[in-house]
């Protein structure tokens, strides 16, 4: 474990460094940032010109939940997409050869090896966005809705790291993956809104299918105090089998890539 | 005559080489289908509110409206889009342009037919399912053969802005790193302006004026507006003026930027 | 007691065919025609401790294929196969400490930072303690001159710069087997050679078992006595360069730099011409009469000098990938 974490620390410094490499990434970042925020918030904003609620849920708490959306996106490529352009590189360039002749586990080192820390903007933004939605609220979240919050917030990012992972897994398979990011924007784009407005079919995808109700959705309602313990439960449930999902498939793909590849 | 058998010819070889590539990853193309999800996702929503409405509608827009227009948008989407930016990066950034300059023959060819050999394979796959979901929820169109040939004549210019935009964005990277991320600030606002997501006549009035003269509209909404009947003939003569113009404008300025581009780019020898 | 062991390993795997043109491609978007490649055949070799060997053979011939085997990157079909008492398709953690994988065309460092931070992450990777990493370091630094190059991103190296630092990268956890493919692929000469002479030290220095395959015989010869040659997935040779030579080529070429000129006549006496021009000449002659017939030519021709070499080992290769047996001895 301890080990581990000082290979991390190892990996996310060399990340960081070259990160500073491309300094003017920084400014343009930011602008894309607020061009991304404004671009979520208009979304929901543009209903809210025809409507008073979407499913039960006024403009305001429907900003959480696009809140949520826009910082667990900006984590997504801060922490994800990095590394899921990187595996699709080393399978198309045969350079995962080398991941795969090192003593270390070849999934943690393939998917958490590079950070963009630029997109650290996204975060932040959508932290003051959520924050901003809160204190439009009547009252504040309590203590236990704020714990709880935070563990769901855990879940959603176990639950979007394996759905990721299982994803890019794929790329063993079908080498020439480059828009594979379109794919998972797919399943997150639906995270943007609240899941009750969607109609029952649609809102039990979302929620069971491709669980990204679980990512907004849920950890919002919690702060709304809408939400039963339940849930919550389930959500770690969910977490745990997805990333013990993800883990055997990352090594049938590797083993599929020993025994095929020439 | 020669010439345009020697065009002809020279764009058939071209096609059929990037016929070859784009075909091989077909995996890919199910990805690139599976993307037009989100504006049905916004159709449910709209369909939802509207329904609270009195009447039924929003803004002249009832339930079969957004059903027809957002069917529209997947299949007018996959005919206008052009995603050829990767490419132009690839090219630039890692030196491969300058094996290509060497032909007898401008990239700016081998970029069109890129941006357009994946268009047929792509309509095969989406253009049956979508066509199931309009006749069996009843999506209305003007089918006239007046209006399927303003209808054409719209997704033309339409790829038209689509191309030069990104080949002029494209050009950026002859001279910043960074294009890339121009070219997202391109992506997000088109997404939204250009009816994608969001009907434009769902805008505030204010802001559909604006989008008249914009770029956006005319690389999606115009031809699903076309397709839906919804403008009259004022309108139509607006948008083609105005479409039509973006087309030109383009087409000088890229053809500028790639020989500036190009003549630093062998200066430095990169 | 041998370090590698390789008993009869095959290796197949499955290619997708394209057919050309337009009707190619869309037959093969429907209906893949899959064809199974014999990448190894029945290969048998085993390589002792401190033993460096030269894995020979045109493109395709599964050399690679078998390097992929032995770091464990790829499930043999068939065979079995050992390194350093473990099977490397497990892949077990003990056993990828002790190994290393160098792929001359395949890149491994952090391209926009100096390869110092490359080393660090492996550092860390590889569990090197502080001093034994600053010791290797100091080493590796003294052979191959890092220092300056150690301050430059990686993007801004030279190929055979970056080549060095790839080595050093590779080797700083002093791994026991070395598994080199294309070392010096695509470097100049000087570069070639510090690469080399690197390598041999490293064997030297830690008792290292080194396979390498490469397209530049000069590698092959400075660098190893043994050879495997294999073409098509199949042993052709194992054992000693100079014996092979000496089988393949059961003679010698005299270089002749002549006084005065001389007409083929004259020199066919000795030995059969290969070469003649003004006053330079080669004759071939049989391998045991060479320093016999060098002094008849010493006697009865005026000459200002006589060499004996061996012909060019790239010619002696290529006759065995033409096709000619080796256990027959196959020269004209």
């Amino acid at each position: 474990m301890k080990r581990y974490l000082l290979i991390l620390f190892t990996f996310y410094k060399a990340a960081v460094l070259t990160n500073l490499e491309y300094r003017a990434n920084f400014l343009i970042g930011a602008v894309l940032s607020v061009v991304n925020a404004a671009w979520q918030i208009g979304g929901i904003w543009v209903f809210f010109l025809h409507t008073e609620t979407l499913g039960t849920w006024s403009f305001f708490e429907a900003l959480l939940v696009v809140g949520l959306f826009i910082t667990f996106v900006g984590v997504t490529e801060m922490i994800l997409y990095p590394n899921v352009r990187e595996i699709v590189r080393h399978i198309r360039l045969g350079t995962m050869d080398f991941i795969l002749t090192k003593p270390l586990d070849s999934q943690f080192h393939a998917s958490l090896s590079k950070i963009e820390i630029w997109k650290g903007m996204d975060v932040l933004i959508g932290c003051g966005v959520v924050l901003f939605a809160l204190l439009k609220q009547p009252e504040f979240p309590g203590l236990s809705s704020t714990v709880l919050f935070i563990l769901l917030c855990l879940c959603a990012l176990i639950i979007l790291y394996s759905l990721t992972m299982l994803l890019i897994t794929s790329a063993f398979w079908f080498v020439q993956l480059d828009n594979v990011m379109e794919l998972l924007f797919v399943f997150f784009d639906a995270g943007r809104f609240p899941v009750t407005i969607f109609p029952p079919w649609l809102r039990i995808l979302l929620t069971f299918v491709v669980p990204i109700a679980f990512v907004t959705t849920i950890p919002a309602a919690v702060l709304l105090n809408r939400l039963n313990l339940e849930f919550a439960l389930f959500a770690a449930l969910l977490a745990a089998g997805l990333l013990l999902i993800s883990i055997f498939f990352w090594r049938f793909a590797v083993r599929h890539y020993a025994s095929a590849s020439s | 005559m020669s010439r345009i058998t020697h065009w002809l010819r020279v764009y058939g070889a071209l096609f059929r080489a990037s016929f070859g590539v784009s075909v091989t990853y077909r995996a890919q193309l199910v990805i690139w289908v599976l993307s037009g999800i989100l504006p049905l996702i916004m159709m449910t929503v709209w369909i939802t509110v509207a329904q609270d409405q009195p009447g039924g509608q929003i803004n002249g827009f009832d339930q079969t409206a957004f059903i027809s227009y957002y069917l529209a948008v997947t299949i007018v989407r996959r005919l206008t889009g052009v995603w050829i930016i990767w490419d132009i990066d690839e090219d630039i950034r890692q030196g491969t342009l300058s094996a290509k300059l060497l032909r007898p023959l401008h990239p700016t060819h081998n970029y069109l037919t890129m941006a357009v050999t994946d268009k047929p394979v792509e309509l095969l796959f989406i253009l049956p399912p979508v066509a199931l979901a309009a006749w069996l929820t009843g999506a209305q169109y003007n089918f006239s053969p007046q209006n399927m040939l303003l209808f054409g004549v719209a997704i033309i210019g339409a790829v038209g802005i689509e191309f030069g935009v990104t080949m002029a964005i494209g050009a950026l990277a002859f001279w910043i790193t960074q294009m890339m991320s121009v070219m997202e600030v391109w992506f997000f606002s088109r997404a939204f302006f250009s009816g994608w997501i969001i009907p434009i006549a769902m805008f505030p009035d204010f802001l559909q004026d604006i989008l008249l003269f914009l770029p956006y509209r005319y690389v999606l909404s115009f031809p699903i507006e076309l397709l839906l009947g919804r403008l009259n003939s004022a309108d139509i003569g607006l948008g083609f003026v105005v479409q039509w113009g973006w087309v030109a404008f383009l087409f000088l300025l890229f053809p500028k930027l790639w020989r500036r581009g190009v003549s630093k780019y062998s200066a430095v020898g990169a | 007691m041998s370090k590698i062991t390789v008993d009869n390993l095959s290796k197949q795997y499955k290619v997708h065919f394209k057919e050309p043109g337009f009707k190619g491609s869309i037959k093969s978007f429907f209906q893949r025609r899959v064809e199974t490649v014999n990448a190894v055949h029945n290969l048998s070799f085993s390589i002792g401790k401190g033993e460096m060997v030269g894995f020979l053979g045109p493109n395709g011939a599964g050399k690679t294929t078998t390097l992929k085997v032995l770091s464990g990157l790829l499930y043999p079909t068939a065979g079995r196969v050992e390194v350093l008492g473990f099977t490397p398709h497990k892949r077990q953690e003990a056993y990828l400490r002790q190994m290393t994988l160098v792929m001359g065309n395949k890149n491994q460092l952090i391209w926009d930072l100096p390869a110092s931070e490359t080393f660090l992450v492996n550092k860390a990777i590889y569990d090197i303690p502080n001093t034994r990493y600053k010791q290797t370091l100091a080493e590796f630094n003294e052979m191959l001159n890092l220092e300056p190059l150690l301050k430059k991103q990686v993007r801004k190296l030279s190929l055979g710069e970056r080549m060095k630092c790839e080595l050093a990268a590779a080797l700083l956890h002093r791994p026991q087997v070395l598994f080199l493919d294309e070392p010096t692929l695509g470097l100049d000469v000087t570069m070639q050679a510090a690469i080399r002479e690197f390598i041999t030290t490293y064997n030297k220095q830690y008792g290292a078992t080194i396979l390498l395959t490469s397209h530049y015989m000069a590698d092959v010869t400075a660098l190893t006595r043994r050879i495997i040659v294999i073409d098509k997935g199949q042993l052709l040779y194992d054992g000693d360069l100079q014996t092979l030579v000496e089988k393949m080529a059961p003679f010698k070429i005299l270089s002749l730099s002549l006084r005065e000129g001389k007409s083929a006549d004259q020199l066919g006496a000795f030995g059969q011409i290969e070469t003649l021009s003004g006053l330079k000449a080669k004759i071939r002659v049989p391998r045991g009469r060479a320093t016999a017939v060098a002094a008849d030519i010493l006697t009865a021709v005026k000459v200002d000098d006589v060499l004996i070499e061996d012909p060019p080992v790239e010619d002696i290769i290529r006759q065995i990938f033409s096709g000619e047996d080796i256990q027959n001895g196959g020269a004209a």
